[in-house]
């Protein structure tokens, strides 16, 4: 029932078509009195008005949509990133997590009341604040090829194992390939310290998320202070530098704060009715 | 020189990593049950990771070892934990 077509829009199969097309998708939520308007979004491919429901100063960024259960396409995905993007320009935004639909503006309104308190905390906190990526790889096999031959336990092993016998190299493999995830796993330790050393200066805080893959060894967000955004790419780029071809930085930004927010809704069918 | 800067918008697995689970999150149940019903909140539980997540800990406990566990930055330790309109609890026998 998740498999929905890709273009909902042409979904016409409800009774109810209407109501249907009545629901609002959020992209996060804002500080403002006023309302305000970002352009347009072309989530669930259409192209619909951004525009804010406010609860008292905190307001919620949303355009109307079909009430339909998104598929993270690229295009969805992106377009819920743009919106986003518009919004970072002017606010500090505290995200939504994609694909959230409400019915009426009246349940987004609920729902602001409900975690108001907790919301205004947040923004207070993150006001002025934006979040960065950055990824850390590198070519696992070159750096296996060069314990061989500057790791000196690795080295001499390897050395007798090209000797011996071939009885004797299943298990002594086996030995040689745990030394050598220990011995990268340690030097993947040292470098991440070291690249956390250099950067701790010019951020706020920094999240380390589990990397992905064998050839990355870091894969965290920070947070920085908007005024130091300059500061903290000139150290990225020294700490990059001091690794020279032995390490590749990817870093993306500026991003929300997603990884420092995380806010978790539970919602109930309302009694009332 | 191995550093490769973009724009958030233009990494789609950055951007996916991102959007699909973090920031204000609703229950994926709840996401499919929003179709057509009124819905109101009963609980929300706000977590705000402590701005000083990571390199406070550090300094704490020394650098040494947080690498080989991640998941201390995502530890209780620095999660404050506001229950913000508890659901009513059920009498039990």
């Amino acid at each position: 029932m998740l498999d929905a077509a890709p273009h909902p829009v042409a979904q016409k199969a409800e009774p109810s078509g209407r109501a249907q097309s009545e629901g609002r998708y959020v992209y996060g939520v804002i500080e403002s009195r006023m309302p305000v308007t970002f352009g347009k979004s072309s989530i669930g491919g259409v192209n619909e008005d951004v525009y804010t429901v406010h609860y008292g100063d905190i307001t919620a960024v949303v355009s109307r949509t079909p009430v339909f259960i998104f598929d993270p396409t690229r295009d969805n995905a992106l377009a819920h990133e743009h919106v986003i993007e518009s919004v970072m320009k002017n606010y500090t935004i505290i995200p939504m997590s994609f694909g959230t639909v409400f019915r009426t503006d009246d349940d987004i309104r609920e729902v602001l009341k409900s975690i108001y308190t907790s919301l205004k905390d947040v923004l207070k906190q993150m006001t002025g604040k934006l979040e960065f990526g950055l990824k850390v790889t590198w070519d696992r096999d070159r750096i296996i090829e060069e314990l061989k031959r500057e790791h000196e336990e690795i080295h001499r092993f390897h050395q007798e194992l090209t000797r011996k016998h071939l009885q004797s190299t299943y298990f002594a493999r086996m030995q040689l390939g745990r030394m050598i995830d220990k011995a990268l796993a340690e030097l993947a330790a040292n470098y991440v310290r070291e690249i956390y050393d250099g950067l701790r200066s010019v951020c706020v805080a920094s999240r380390d998320n589990k990397p992905i893959g064998d050839k990355m060894i870091m894969n965290a967000a920070f947070l920085i202070q908007k005024e130091r955004e300059a500061e903290f790419d000139a150290a990225v780029n020294r700490v990059a530098q001091k690794f020279g071809e032995r390490l590749n930085f990817k870093y993306t930004g500026p991003w929300p704060p997603y990884n420092f927010v995380n806010i978790r809704l539970k919602l109930e069918r309302g009694n009332a009715g | 020189m191995a550093v490769e800067r973009v724009s958030g918008g233009s990494s789609l697995i950055d951007v996916l990593d991102r959007v699909l689970d973090k920031g204000i999150v609703i229950d994926a149940w709840v996401r499919i049950s929003l179709v057509g019903i009124d819905l109101i909140t009963v609980e929300a539980r706000v977590v705000v990771a402590s701005i000083d997540t990571y390199l406070k800990y550090a300094d704490a406990v020394g650098l040494t070892g947080l690498v080989s566990r991640p998941q201390l930055a995502e530890g209780a330790a620095e999660e404050e934990v506001v229950e913000v309109k508890p659901r009513p609890t059920r009498r039990r026998r």
